[in-house]
């Protein structure tokens, strides 16, 4: 397999999935679930076992770029753009992450869409999204990462309506599919300031934007303002994809697709892709000192506020997904403040321990579905659940693990990395820094209360629905339940490879974990000649003595709140018969307090925007029509033209005399004098 | 069959665009000598035609050379009295205008032969008179003979629309307003045609610009002569395209039009304006084109989103598929017209390009609902709903021409709109970066492209998805071969162009740039005399 050069193996890498999709699009539906899903598993698998095999190279920091000339996809009028991929560090961590991670929940997948008569569509789908978003990070310029950006965005309208006949999912994919055109509408104009600063939309080449930029710092040509405009503008393009305010409304709507397809891309992945454009795109954003600050508020203010709504929601789907909408939030804050490594670091992390979640979720529905029957929405009820342990053990204590990892107990994946964003809020010092740090760590103290909430609900107490679901509640096949036994180990160490300067003080001494921790740093300097200034990357942290006590007071703080919170959430509400005390409190005479319905209404933005932006379209539409459309130009312009003429020709039917000969005269005579009458104008207007 | 191989042999290339220029005229011509009872056998014969029309005419693909001369010239003298030569040529420009025309006769000739049932006789010979009226005025390089191809469209078109339209109302107000609208525009232009041959002494299409250049800038061309002519043109190409204000005929044309009629409507006969912009309007008059380039892109734009709101109001009405695709094609129109009005390179190749591309995905769009009509005969959105169940290879295909009609990367539709977008964003101007007037107006087109997604998805929604509600939907079948015979040739070339522009695109780039900077060339001479003068 080695034999092949490395551009082809890459390309193999892409295109391994879309075959994949082209096989089960054609032949699928003569296929069995078994078999279609075994094309789209091993298709997604053996891509992974390449891109492991091609991981290698970038360790020893050599990238790949490989654009053969035949892939040229536009090149007129001074742009210039190939069908070619790119692999370095960054794009080599993401290759691994959808491949990996994909490739299990393809696995998963065959198991939950057994009995599903549309399981080639949803293998063919799936195969697609896992191609698209591979050419979303693996392209080697803004317009290769915009068509696998619109790529994934139709994977995933597809996905969340892949049960059409239900106009609710549907409605939910097409929600998704807009949204996200807005977003894209902002990445576009990004695209165009880009391109007309630096000429180009490829990054590596000798007149790519690497170079472009390199050179435009050293003489000191870089707009500050267009740079300002580009990253916001591309920001409202990651707002979208990455389900941030004011954008994040199509997210939590997108559970109603099938639960891998959640983790998949609603979780792991595609939602991440946000933070991979900003990454890679760090050279503009160094140069973009507002759009920065901008990220980090939205970030911080979506972190907090998806935490808050979190903890009202009774369906296990939402409250992951508000999870992610929060823990996005987080990485947004981490790249506002320059610290893009933190950001992919949390990705890295949040792809494991929100996958394992969601596929563990799927698990549970999955379970109970089969006697409630599909798409019934107790099923996803966590106030209709109880006790759930003893049925589902496997279930049950990896998602304790992925749990684990989201609240962020120490030691698990997600302490690490949340744990590292905050303390670079800290760090920055200033009344901003301090403020988006509370606001952090507030989101934190939520985050832990609301999922030990949903193990309690889930798995703990005693059963709260229907009597015939528990007793036919089982755990689930071993193709379900090995996925989420591997993801939970990763999603428990995986954070070992990044540890804080606190407990590895010295980062020169060059082991594994170190060199990991390093391994995205050649990323933040493709732009640049070497650290400007005034750059905004404030990485690596100094490693002073002041900065290590102020590291290990946060990440003392941080456990704290992380184990009482997470004890306190657990308590409450795993003790059989707890759940109707709290509704009391919260629900008096039939009336929920004013707190909580406005978190279960999620802060009424859907109502907001439907006010703001649906109606007034709709309406503007309906009336320009008859207005504009029928009235005025229609009715008085063209009527009243042809009324004019109707009359004038009644007039004229006295002089139609029915002889050819006349007619051809008057022609004549017509034209002529018109003629003349244009040369006259003519004439006098020289 | 003689003439045909010799068609092939590039040494006899000399009359290769006559030859499919008028080959659908002797089609015609043969079925208009056949037993008008004989279905079967007028189809057939029309099919065959169109079909050795298309075949006859890829040789120019391979002989076409990348430059940005006219090729495959022939010549001549006609009415000599006049000037008036039979001249007949294509460059980058019109070439993929003329191949798109050569390969929807085929396919619309395929379509009709299912749907058309009375005056079965005088429909085809129509349909083959349109085509050579539309190749014919593609390939003109004379301005007489041009402006006699365009109007030779006229009347069949009118046919199309007041005899085959499908509501015995509608459709003949349809026809008038089409043919009222239509002819007011073309009249105008003919004084204006008569008016420049009679200065510059030539209705050639290659002489022409250089001529009325010199005469403007000897002053016998007037700047008010010039503006007039300019906007006799403009008219004319407006009505044809449509430009906002002058679209309202559109949806009503489309409305009522049997399937072939909208296809060749929305798939070339739209194309004309575009084409009389850039290939005449420009060249021509280029101090009024440049000094009013801003105008006609705010009404590109105002086209744009007021075309998307059109297009999403008859979806709130729950009104009629085809007046909504109709409302789609005014704001598709309008990113060509922005791109070609916004002089810049880039924008105008965008406008070339989405010119076939629209061609395909709004033909694509009218050949599916005509398949649907043709089985349900309605086209109200509330006679629908959960097709993808009973017809699931037609939602597929369904599914591909929205996705094309919305611009997703990977169609055809992306690489036009894109292109435009980017080129009108710099417009024509260089240097360093502020919000131009240019800039706005992409910004504002780039919404357009969410109003797109709307309403392409909600209609697919309305249709295809969830439960089915009529029962006369239930045992819909979904499309047999025929209908994916002349679909999937126009699936296919809607990945072709999304994946591999750049096949279309340098073959188009040295005429479109040569007619772009000698347009801008001459601007800035006049504009420096003028200055000198003063």
């Amino acid at each position: 397999m080695l034999e092949l050069p490395k551009e082809t193996l890459l390309y193999l890498v892409a295109l391994l999935p879309l075959i994949g999709f082209l096989i089960n699009g054609f032949f699928g539906r003569s296929m069995s679930p078994t078999s279609s899903g075994g094309v789209a598993a091993g298709s997604v698998a053996a891509s992974f076992l390449i891109a492991v095999g091609l991981f290698v190279g970038p360790l020893q920091k050599a990238s790949i770029h490989a654009h053969p000339e035949f892939l040229t996809w536009m090149a007129t009028g001074g742009l210039k753009v190939n069908l070619g991929l790119y692999l370095d560090e960054l794009s080599g961590l993401y290759m691994l992450i959808i491949t990996g991670i994909g490739a299990l929940i393809h696995v998963y997948s065959i198991g939950y869409m057994k009995h599903d008569e549309g399981h080639w569509r949803y293998f063919a789908y799936l195969n697609l999204f896992v191609f698209s978003m591979l050419m979303l990070v693996l392209g080697d310029s803004l317009l290769t990462m915009f068509l696998g950006w619109e790529g994934v965005g139709l994977c995933s309208y597809l996905l969340i309506g892949f049960w059409y006949k239900d106009l609710k999912n549907t409605n939910a994919g097409m929600k998704a599919f807009i949204v996200n055109r807005i977003g894209d509408f902002g990445f576009m104009v990004g695209m165009f300031l880009v391109f007309w600063h630096f000429g180009t939309l490829s990054y590596a080449g000798g007149d790519g934007l690497f170079a472009s930029v390199r050179e435009s710092t050293a003489n000191g040509q870089i707009d500050h303002t267009l740079l300002n405009w580009a990253g916001l503008c591309m920001f409202v393009g990651a707002c979208g994809k990455s389900a941030q305010i004011p954008l994040f409304v199509w997210l939590p709507d997108a559970m109603a697709g099938p639960t891998p397809v959640s983790a998949l891309i609603h979780a792991a992945t595609m939602v991440t892709a946000g933070i991979y454009m900003l990454a890679r795109m760090n050279f503009v954003y160094v140069h973009a000192e507002q759009a920065m600050m901008v990220i980090a508020i939205i970030g911080a203010c979506t972190a907090l506020f998806a935490g808050t709504i979190g903890l009202v929601q009774r369906d296990i789907k939402k409250v992951l997904a508000y999870s992610t909408v929060s823990q996005l939030g987080f990485m947004f804050l981490a790249a506002g403040l320059g610290q893009f490594n933190l950001a992919v670091f949390h990705v890295f992390t949040h792809a494991f321990f929100k996958a394992l979640l969601f596929l563990g979720s799927g698990s549970v529905i999955h379970s109970l579905e089969h006697t409630l029957g599909h798409g019934n929405p107790d099923s996803q009820d966590m106030w209709k659940m109880g006790g759930l342990k003893k049925k589902m053990p496997v279930t049950c204590w990896t998602m304790v693990i992925g749990s684990m990892a989201l609240a962020g107990i120490p030691l698990t994946s997600g302490f690490f990395s949340k744990d590292a964003i905050l303390f670079s809020a800290f760090h920055r010092g200033d009344t901003l820094g301090m403020v988006l740090y509370g606001m952090g760590m507030v989101a934190a103290l939520c985050t832990a209360f609301y999922t030990f909430r949903m193990i309690g609900l889930t798995f703990f107490g005693s059963w709260r629905g229907s009597e015939a679901a528990y007793a036919h509640a089982d755990e689930s096949p071993a193709s379900m339940t090995l996925p989420l036994v591997i993801l939970s180990v990763f999603a428990l160490v995986a954070g070992l490879l990044w540890l804080p300067p606190a407990i590895v003080p010295h980062p020169e001494s060059g082991s594994i974990w170190v060199s990991f921790k390093h391994w995205l740093d050649p990323i933040w300097v493709q732009g640049q000649t070497a650290m400007s200034a005034d750059s905004l990357l404030r990485m690596p942290v100094e490693h002073d003595d002041a900065t290590i006590r102020a590291e290990w007071m946060n990440i003392g703080i941080s456990s704290v709140v992380a184990v009482v919170m997470s004890l306190f959430g657990f308590a409450v509400y795993s003790k059989p018969g707890s759940l109707e005390k709290v509704k009391a409190l919260a629900i008096r005479n039939g009336r929920p307090n004013l707190v909580y319905s406005i978190l279960l209404n999620k802060y009424y933005v859907d109502e907001l925007y439907d006010f703001l932006v649906v109606r007034p379209l709709k309406l503007a539409s309906d009336v320009l029509f008859v207005v504009v459309d029928v009235v005025i130009i229609d009715l008085i312009c063209v009527r009243g033209v042809a009324e004019i003429v109707r009359v004038s020709s009644d007039l004229g039917r006295r002089i139609q005399t029915g002889v050819v000969r006349h007619y051809l005269y008057a022609f004549a005579v017509g034209a002529v004098v018109l003629t003349a009458l244009f040369l006259l104008i003519a004439q006098r207007g020289a | 069959m003689d003439f045909l191989l010799a068609a092939f042999d590039p040494d006899n290339l000399k009359h290769h665009l006559s030859v499919i220029t008028f080959l659908p005229v002797v089609g015609a011509i043969c079925v208009a000598f056949m037993n008008g009872r004989r279905h079967r056998e007028i189809k057939a014969v029309s099919i065959f035609f169109s079909l050795i029309t298309f075949v006859a005419s890829l040789p120019i693909l391979w002989e076409f050379k990348h430059n940005t001369t006219f090729q495959m010239v022939e010549e001549a003298a006609w009415i000599p009295a006049f000037n008036i030569k039979y001249a007949m040529g294509v460059d980058g420009i019109s070439l993929f205008l003329v191949l798109l025309t050569t390969l929807l006769g085929p396919i619309i000739m395929l379509s009709c032969s299912t749907n058309i049932h009375h005056r079965v006789k005088e429909f085809f010979i129509s349909m083959l008179v349109l085509q050579t009226g539309v190749i014919g005025s593609f390939c003109a390089l004379d301005l007489f003979l041009f402006y006699v191809f365009f109007e030779l469209m006229l009347i069949p078109m009118y046919l199309l629309i007041g005899v085959w339209g499908s509501d015995p109302e509608g459709r003949r107000e349809a026809a008038i307003k089409f043919f009222v609208y239509t002819l007011a525009g073309s009249l105008l232009m003919f004084l204006a045609v008569l008016y420049i041959a009679n200065i510059a002494g030539t209705f050639d299409i290659r002489e022409l610009p250089g001529r009325l250049h010199d005469l403007a800038r000897n002053g016998q061309f007037s700047r008010t002569a010039q503006y007039a002519c300019f906007l006799a043109f403009m008219l004319s190409f407006a009505i044809k395209t449509p430009l906002f204000p002058f679209h309202t005929w559109l949806p009503d044309a489309h409305t009522e039009a049997p399937t072939g009629g909208s296809v060749v409507l929305a798939g070339v006969l739209l194309k004309l304006g575009t084409y009389g912009m850039l290939r005449f309007a420009l060249p021509f008059f280029p101090e009024p084109a440049v000094a009013m380039g801003p105008a006609i892109c705010v009404l590109a734009v105002v086209g744009i989103i007021y075309g998307s709101m059109m297009a999403t109001a008859q979806l709130i009405s729950q009104g009629d598929w085809k007046r909504m695709v109709a409302y789609s094609s005014v704001a598709h129109m309008g990113f060509i017209v922005l791109g070609i009005f916004s002089f810049n390179l880039m924008a105008t190749q965008g406008a070339v390009i989405q010119s076939i591309n629209h061609g395909l995905s709004t033909g694509l769009l009218f050949l599916l609902i005509g398949i649907i009509y043709e089985r349900r005969h309605t086209r109200l959105f509330t006679e629908y709903g959960g097709l993808a169940k009973v017809m699931p290879r037609f939602a597929v295909l369904f599914m591909i021409a929205t996705l094309a009609s919305v611009g997703l990367p990977g169609t055809n539709g992306f690489v036009g709109e894109f292109l435009v977008l980017m080129g009108t964003f710099k417009g024509p101007g260089s240097g360093a970066w502020s919000w131009s007037f240019h800039s706005t107006m992409a910004t504002l087109a780039a919404s357009g492209v969410v109003l797109g997604a709307v309403y392409m998805l909600w209609s697919y929604q309305k249709v295809f998805f969830g439960k089915i509600t009529n029962p006369a939907n239930e045992g819909l079948r979904d499309v047999n071969r025929v209908e994916l015979s002349f679909t999937v040739p126009v699936v296919v070339l809607i990945f072709i162009l999304g994946i591999s522009p750049q096949w279309f695109l340098s073959r188009t780039e040295p005429a479109v740039n040569a007619a772009l900077q000698h347009t801008l060339q001459r601007v800035d001479e006049l504009r420096a005399m003028q200055a000198s003068q003063k």
